[in-house]
């Protein structure tokens, strides 16, 4: 065993403990009568043999450990030179990036385990999916030297993540570089210079590679990349392909279409070694991903082309979940999924998850009530081992969770780069350590500048990521990153300010606005600011302020079928049609009340059956009884 | 004109191109302050990345590590970056470069619908029927650089050894109106802060030898 450089297992030049060796045999050995009878056991033996070595001190047992898992540091520890003190927010930030190094049991299990066959790996954000598949590639590439691996991802800031973490699992593993012509990183899609499965795929079987351009054009910005891939799917199909690769390692699935599974489906040698990974709670109200029919599709005979079998104890799941965030802070996440399902809300909740299983499969455990009785009370809370445990003792929820509420958006810019000049001074943290989040993509631009003046004015360097600049790279040592909600989507910082709140509160789409503030909250590590202005931020911070009181626990009356149906109708996500309708029916809606405010059309005018109709949708509890004349 | 007041005129431009909607996208203008009494008044530096200009030659890669860098003063909305830089020693003007680069290819459909790198990756990665032929101007003014054919004020395009003496270093106003008025007359004729503004001339640089040539020259507003 090789621990490496060891520094922390070492009491000055020696090892800090000692080692001993003992062979252990099947049964209870004959032992030589040169040799120490100690150093020889049976491994029914192996328990008491072990009790008379002296014990390790425990300060090495944690450094040991990660030696042991052949894991010291997951990502680079940053070089935070400029802290000076334990209790500064770069100083425990320090220590939580520390406390990251170990893999989890599940992750390691997850890393290893590899059926003959798919394999379907989810969990929260922040659960270690990446890392997970990353140690997964490493692992198979060394143990399988001449397969053809692909690991595939969607957002092209991982390539560098994927590559360093493959990189340094396969020299730890096997003490040389991946061979990176049969390991291969692929963009989804793939372009310019950029390797993609898309394009490998059209490539080999002599398709043409689509542009973004023609994509566009052709299938709108939306449907772009399900469009080429079903055009492609159906090339490979009507080609047959002989498929070439032995095992394809998907990360963030929930951002792939469907024809694009069935694509890698077609292209990978029997027995389909086919690894997702996703997020569970991308959208919140539905299992995120199709099911694996619906993801893979169906053969000629009509069944399903992948069936995930249920797990048994002596074989490597096909169905993994990771049930710790390591990212978020616990109360962030409960803050993020309590506003984004609405838990608060004081017109009810927005979104609820499809299947009661996956509350406790991300990390809830129940209180009070119980989740199969709708029309009930029920109450929540995280689970203790769904997170690690240095969040309680590093942070506080009063610190890392605050809500402020201004006047405009000047005040707001002002209060965020006077903190962001504290953050970066007297609280010893870095300007990549800091993300500002724009929830709204459209009004981004303009809202970005209101803050970057701010900034300014304090000397302080700040970019709207993505806008201008590459996709691979959101944050900049030296510049602090606005961003929109798209574009800090996979993305994390330990300070994370998301402004214009307020504008998530309510309105139409409330479900897409919603699952907004839900991932804006859960991009930070340590510390989040939900910052809003104006009237409209009041009912926001009631509900945050709720979440608060209840200690962070979830309580609400789990909805029945008809509300469930009625939640998903009137939240959902509409099709620009519905929305071009909705907004002619709001704009008659508000030119009737200038009329009738004017004094041009009194509301007597109206036709009886209308003004019914209206006098009933504002009555308290759907009224109907209590009609004037 | 001092630094203090090139980074307000600078940031008050930037700010009316933004709320005209001129310019895609404005930068950050923070005066950095070297050693000695140097101040140069620009877009903040990102971290690791070089400064544009060193090649001998620009190409669309330049192009887009310009963009990527954050080295420019604001975008239009045709993808054309805009680069000021002045540099001073105390409160005088020591040297100063503004750039007028057009993009190489015609994204002006695209713009907003990726990030603008994405395009230029995608175009780039196109046809070169889609290259379109426009090459960068600038306008240096270097008056420790001056030697015989190389003015202390010159513009230069189509090839780095082209520079074309000016009368004296080129304010942000001339550079305005020359810009927009040739390039983009329909924003000239939209915009009244585009042929209004004003920036006082200082003094003049060319030599006589200089005169003699083809050069740039105007009448200046003290």
């Amino acid at each position: 065993m090789w621990v490496g450089r060891g520094d922390a297992l070492r009491a000055r030049r020696e090892l800090g403990f000692s080692l001993n060796v003992l062979t252990v045999f099947p049964s209870a050995p004959d032992i030589p009568v040169d040799r120490d009878e100690r150093s020889f056991v049976g491994v029914n033996d192996l328990p008491n043999a072990v009790q008379e070595f002296p014990p390790i001190p425990s300060i090495y047992w944690r450094p040991l450990n990660a030696a042991l898992q052949r894991v010291t540091t997951i990502r680079p520890a940053k070089r935070r030179m400029n802290v000076t003190r334990a209790d500064s927010r770069g100083g425990v930030i320090q220590r939580i990036e520390r406390e990251i190094a170990n893999l989890d049991r599940w992750q390691k299990s997850a890393a290893i385990e590899m059926p003959e066959g798919p394999q379907r790996i989810r969990g929260l954000a922040g659960s270690g999916k990446t890392v997970v598949l990353a140690l997964k590639a490493a692992y198979l590439h060394t143990q399988r030297p001449t397969w053809d691996i692909a690991v595939v991802f969607y957002t092209r800031s991982l390539y560098q993540q994927f590559k360093d973490l493959i990189q340094r699992f396969t020299i730890e593993h096997s003490g040389e570089d991946p061979n990176w012509d049969k390991l291969k990183l692929l963009h989804a899609w793939g372009g310019s210079g950029r390797p993609g499965m898309y394009s490998e795929i059209a490539g080999r079987i002599g398709a043409p590679v689509r542009s973004f351009q023609f994509a566009r054009e052709k299938f709108g910005s939306d449907e772009g990349f399900r469009g080429i891939c079903s055009e492609l799917l159906s090339e490979v199909r009507s080609s047959s392909p002989d498929p070439f690769f032995d095992a394809v390692l998907i990360d963030e699935a929930q951002d792939l279409p469907e024809p694009f599974f069935q694509l890698v489906h077609a292209v990978t040698r029997q027995p389909k070694r086919i690894v997702w990974a996703y997020d569970d709670l991308q959208k919140l109200s539905e299992a995120t991903m199709p099911s694996t029919s619906d993801l893979f599709g169906e053969d000629a005979d009509g069944n399903s082309r992948v069936e995930l079998p249920a797990d048994t104890e002596d074989a490597p799941r096909s169905d993994i979940v990771l049930p710790t965030c390591y990212r978020n802070t616990p109360w962030a996440l409960t803050l993020a999924h309590a506003l984004g399902l609405g838990v608060y809300r004081e017109g009810g909740l927005v979104q609820y998850f499809d299947d009661p299983q996956l509350w406790s499969d991300v990390g809830y455990t129940t209180i009070k009530g119980s989740l199969e009785a709708p029309g009930s009370q029920v109450v929540l809370k995280r689970a203790e081992d769904s997170y690690p445990g240095y969040f309680d003792t590093l942070l506080k929820p009063k610190d890392a969770i605050s809500t402020h509420q201004f006047k405009g958006p000047a005040e707001q810019a002002e209060w965020v780069a006077e903190n962001v000049a504290k953050n970066l001074t007297e609280d010893e943290l870095q300007p990549d350590d800091i993300l500002i989040v724009l929830p709204n993509a459209y009004t981004s631009k303009s809202a970005a500048r209101t803050v970057m003046r701010s900034l300014e004015k304090r000397g302080i360097t700040a970019h709207l990521a993505g806008v201008t600049s590459s996709p691979d790279e959101l944050f900049d040592r030296e510049s602090v990153a606005i961003a929109n909600i798209y574009r800090s989507k996979g993305n994390e910082a330990p300070v994370v300010y998301v402004l214009n709140s307020q504008e998530c509160h309510s309105g139409y789409e409330l479900l897409r606005l919603r699952n907004t503030l839900f991932t804006a909250i859960t991009r930070s590590r340590a510390w989040v600011r939900v910052c809003g202005w104006g009237d409209t931020m009041t009912p926001l911070r009631d509900e945050i302020n709720k979440v608060e009181e209840s200690g962070f626990q979830r309580q609400f009356t789990v909805p029945t079928d008809e509300e469930l149906e009625r939640m998903r109708t009137i939240h959902r996500d509409r099709t620009a049609d519905e929305l071009d309708r909705i907004q002619h029916g709001v704009d008659g809606a508000r030119q009737l009340v200038e009329l009738i405010r004017a004094g041009e059309l009194s509301p007597e005018s109206l036709p009886p059956e209308l003004r019914t109709s209206l006098a009933q949708l504002f009555l308290p509890d759907g009224g109907g009884d209590e009609l004037g004349p | 004109m001092g630094p203090k007041e090139q980074a307000e005129e600078v940031r008050e431009l930037l700010e009316l191109l933004a709320d005209a909607e001129i310019a895609f996208f404005v930068n950050q203008v923070i005066p950095r302050k070297f050693p000695g009494q140097r101040t140069r008044v620009t877009w903040p530096p990102r971290a690791g990345r070089p400064l544009p200009w060193n090649s001998s030659r620009v190409s669309a890669v330049d192009y887009q590590a310009w963009i990527d860098g954050g080295a420019y003063s604001a975008i239009l909305h045709d993808g054309a970056i805009l680069q000021f830089t002045f540099d001073f020693e105390a409160e005088q003007l020591v040297g100063s470069r503004l750039a007028y680069i057009p993009c190489p290819f015609d994204v002006h459909d695209l713009m907003g619908s990726a990030s603008l790198s994405e395009i230029v990756e995608l175009f780039r990665g196109g046809s070169v029927d889609d290259v379109e032929l426009r090459g960068p101007l600038r306008l240096d003014f270097d008056a420790a650089s001056a030697r015989p054919g190389h003015p202390a004020s010159h513009m230069t395009f189509l090839r780095p050894s082209a520079r074309v003496a000016a009368a004296g270093p080129v304010t942000l106003a001339r550079f305005l109106k020359f810009v927009f008025q040739h390039f983009y007359p329909e924003l000239w004729r939209a915009h009244e802060f585009l042929r209004e503004w004003q920036s006082p001339d200082p003094s003049r640089t060319i030599l006589l030898d200089e005169e003699r040539g083809l050069h740039l020259n105007w009448i200046a507003i003290t």
